[in-house]
């Protein structure tokens, strides 16, 4: 028998993460592109703009919930063609590997602007 | 007969195993026949090796369930008048997502392996003892309603055939599976949730369900498919925080 | 018993298509997810922020601010539509799935067209 609790969870932080995205996106697209639309963007530009705590908290939020959102929305997509429970917990455990790897990459980027040296370079 | 319609039948013979190919035969029909009637009249009159599924003729065995011009329905139920096109012809399938076994029958196993996958019965509580009060329809009216059309349902399979999901993953319950058991978890006297939530709050139970509607508007009984599915989903999502 | 013939189709109704636009443009968004962190890396490439200026540069240029707004679009149906699923979840219009697809539809078309006239002089001037 498989074990519980298998799908309702994933389900469920889908539409908090969803609902949180909707705000997080409008703020992020407002602040990074339609406040200086037109204005050259420059590596200065954008890191003097997320010296505001507020705006960079935005980002990092942003960060982590859409690599959430994103990654959750592709493994239901993956599990449309994927049905054995155990390729099942493969394709969750990559993705989780992935994910993590994508959030330390933004922190990275980010970093990169608010500390003016990156945790560490490509 | 003061008329004639065109059915454009899709065959299969799985004895000489040759592809599916369309048929055509010109078929005369009164008016308020059903296209059931006029299958009849083929295999009848024209060929007699047309294979379909029928019984009741009244849309209460759920036999005939096909694809006409495209979209899951009843034989009985579809009017000959409403369905022919501007040509008079009427395009007929057999369901999606079964297999064909011959002409318009498909291979039930699949869709009979799910409905009882998930418990399709009653299970009291038996350690609890007879209840002083009659425990019977303490729903509220709107629920029961919906409780009393779930149970509508004649296993015409025309749900699992409009469904794309079940068409895209073999292991997805399907809408006919999980309206059922909404039939039972809805019920007041059922207390059979622990046993039917491994099935239900799984990758391939009610979480596969993404409200497409296409149940829902097929069903030949009206029932409301989709909100009980979605009934279910948050039964599950309390469930797993109540844990 | 003979040969089986599978017959395994998707019939295209509303709900069928809001599902698959919704799951394309999921793709699509996901896809960019990765673009868009690829150029921001520009700035931990060995060149630093003088890389970045660079990359950010070549793509604020007309073609890429078409894409831009093609993007938006893209974002608008996905996130319009998941406001109905949102809806449709908390068990709310249940009847009315066909209308709030459209409603989604027709919002999102107004909301592109403003996008479309704010964006429009910077895709002319350069």
């Amino acid at each position: 028998m498989r074990d519980r609790g298998r799908g309702a969870w994933p389900w469920l932080l889908q539409r908090v993460s969803a609902l949180a995205l909707l705000i997080l996106v409008v703020t992020h697209l407002w602040i990074e592109h339609f406040m200086h639309l037109g204005q050259t963007i420059t590596y200065h530009g954008v890191a003097a703009r997320l010296m505001h705590a507020a705006y960079d908290a935005v980002d990092y939020a942003l960060l982590i919930v859409v690599v959430y959102h994103a990654l959750n929305g592709f493994r239901s997509v993956l599990f449309d063609r994927i049905a054995a429970p155990a390729l099942q917990r493969l394709t969750t455990g990559l993705l989780w590997l992935v994910g993590i790897a994508t959030v330390v990459l933004g922190g990275d980027i980010l970093s990169a602007f608010l500390d003016g040296r990156a945790w560490f370079y490509l | 007969m003061d008329d004639t319609v065109q059915l454009d039948i899709q065959r299969f013979n799985p004895e000489t195993g040759d592809e599916p190919y369309w048929q055509t035969f010109d078929v005369p029909v009164s008016p308020g026949d059903p296209v059931l009637a006029a299958l009849m009249r083929v295999r009848e009159e024209q060929d007699g090796s047309l294979a379909f599924r029928a019984s009741c003729r009244s849309g209460i065995c759920g036999s005939d369930g096909m694809v006409i011009n495209g979209w899951p329905r009843l034989a009985c139920k579809t009017q000959v008048a409403d369905a022919r096109d501007a040509h008079g012809m009427i395009r007929i399938q057999p369901l999606f997502n079964l297999a064909c076994l011959k002409d318009l029958v498909v291979d039930q196993t699949p869709f009979w392996d799910k409905f009882r996958a998930v418990f399709p019965w009653l299970m009291p509580d038996t350690y609890e003892p007879e209840p002083e009060k009659e425990r019977r329809m303490t729903m509220e009216p709107d629920d029961f309603q919906l409780l009393s059309k779930a149970s509508d349902c004649i296993f015409c399979q025309i749900c699992f055939a409009a469904c794309p999901i079940v068409g895209l993953d073999q292991e997805f319950l399907g809408p006919q599976a999980l309206i059922k058991a909404y039939r039972f978890e809805a019920d007041p006297r059922d207390e059979g949730t622990p046993t039917r939530a491994p099935v239900l709050d799984d990758p391939e139970g009610v979480w596969r369900c993404r409200t497409i509607f296409n149940c829902t508007e097929a069903c030949p009984k009206g029932i409301p498919i989709t909100r009980g599915i979605q009934v279910l989903k948050r039964a599950m999502v309390q469930e797993e925080l109540r844990r | 018993m003979g040969q089986r013939s599978y017959r395994i189709r998707t019939i295209y109704r509303t709900g069928t298509v809001a599902w698959l636009l919704h799951r394309l443009s999921g793709l699509l968004i996901l896809a960019y997810l990765y673009f868009h962190l690829i150029v921001l890396s520009s700035v931990v490439w060995p060149g630093g922020p003088r890389a970045f200026d660079r990359v950010v540069a070549s793509l604020t240029t007309p073609p890429f601010i078409v894409a831009d707004l093609a993007l938006f679009a893209i974002i608008l149906y996905h996130a319009l539509n998941g406001v109905r699923l949102l809806i449709l979840d908390l068990g709310w219009g249940l009847n009315r799935q066909r209308p709030l697809f459209w409603s989604a539809v027709i919002l999102g078309a107004v909301a592109l067209f403003c996008a479309a006239l704010m964006m429009a002089p910077l895709a002319v001037r350069r």
